[in-house]
């Protein structure tokens, strides 16, 4: 095989590996800290889990319940983050709808080195688990972003793969 | 039947592309069933993936060289690795950039570098006995 045949062919390698590994990339894009972020007693099975509903925009909230019908096989339910705190009515039985998927979310102003003056602003959404029964917050996936469908659905994917 | 004269470096190869690409990339790629997302450890079932990927890929890229090192090409395979990498934190693919993925492909082309004196002998011994005949 001459020099230039060999260059080819690598040439040739380069490009379907990277066809390997884009179509190999799992749609079902999961985060590989799950562990940290999940609570040990979460059981989707025995629970119904509350999501916060992502009232900032309609379209992503359509969007979010549109994904979890398809993607989440157990049971929840989209409620407002007020709901998920008060724990009265329907809500109130924190044994079984324990746990929350809350919306977490900060926002970054960046500044002109040179005049000092605020640049562009950017929020950041993430989520986290939240405990009804004694209040505690999970820590976030810190995978944050500023489209929260691009957060959820690797949150939804990860705790499905968890418990499949 | 005729002796070709590559009949056995030919032989060689193939049972090289099979053992050290072939394989690999079916081992990442069973990694997506069910069945072995379902008993792998949640951290091995992510890596495996990548691991099998860079050194498939670092494989192929030595075994057309005839198992000689090019540098140049080594550092394509890590830098597509961190351009993939680099590509899915921007949100350009789906996945997570992710600087222990970047580590396992490095890793997983250092190990092909490692196996190639192993292989590249192998190759020699069979190129030899090949010219002898």
């Amino acid at each position: 095989m001459t020099k230039k045949f060999k260059t080819n062919v690598s040439i040739f390698m380069v490009f379907t590996f990277w066809i390997i590994a884009i179509a190999s990339n799992p749609s079902k894009k999961t985060f590989k800290n799950a562990d940290k972020w999940i609570p040990d007693d979460f059981n989707p099975s025995k629970t119904i889990l509350l999501v916060q509903k992502f009232t900032i925009s309609e379209n992503a909230e359509s969007k979010m319940e549109e994904y979890m019908s398809e993607k989440y096989p157990y049971k929840y339910e989209f409620v407002s983050l007020q709901t998920i705190r008060s724990k009265e009515g329907k809500y109130s039985n924190t044994s079984l709808y324990k746990y929350a998927l809350i919306i977490t979310s900060h926002t970054t102003t960046s500044r002109d080195m040179q005049t000092g003056k605020p640049g562009p602003t950017v929020t950041g959404f993430d989520y986290n688990f939240y405990n009804r029964e004694n209040d505690k917050n999970y820590p976030a996936t810190n995978k944050s972003s500023s489209y929260a469908i691009m957060t959820f659905k690797p949150v939804i994917n990860s705790i499905v793969k968890k418990y499949e | 039947m005729p002796f070709n004269r590559n009949n056995i470096a030919n032989k060689y190869r193939a049972f090289d592309i099979m053992v050290n690409v072939i394989i690999p990339l079916l081992i990442g790629y069973a990694c997506y069933f069910p069945f072995f997302r379902n008993h792998l450890n949640h951290l091995l079932n992510n890596y495996i993936p990548d691991c099998t990927w860079a050194y498939a890929f670092q494989s192929a890229i030595l075994i057309i060289w005839e198992r000689k090192i090019k540098i140049e090409w080594t550092i394509i395979i890590i830098c597509s690795g961190l351009c993939f990498e680099i590509l899915q934190y921007l949100h350009f693919f789906t996945g997570t950039g992710d600087i222990f993925d970047f580590l396992t492909y490095t890793i997983s082309v250092l190990l092909a570098l490692i196996l190639n004196n192993t292989f590249s002998s192998i190759f020699k011994l069979n190129k030899s006995y090949d010219k002898k005949i």
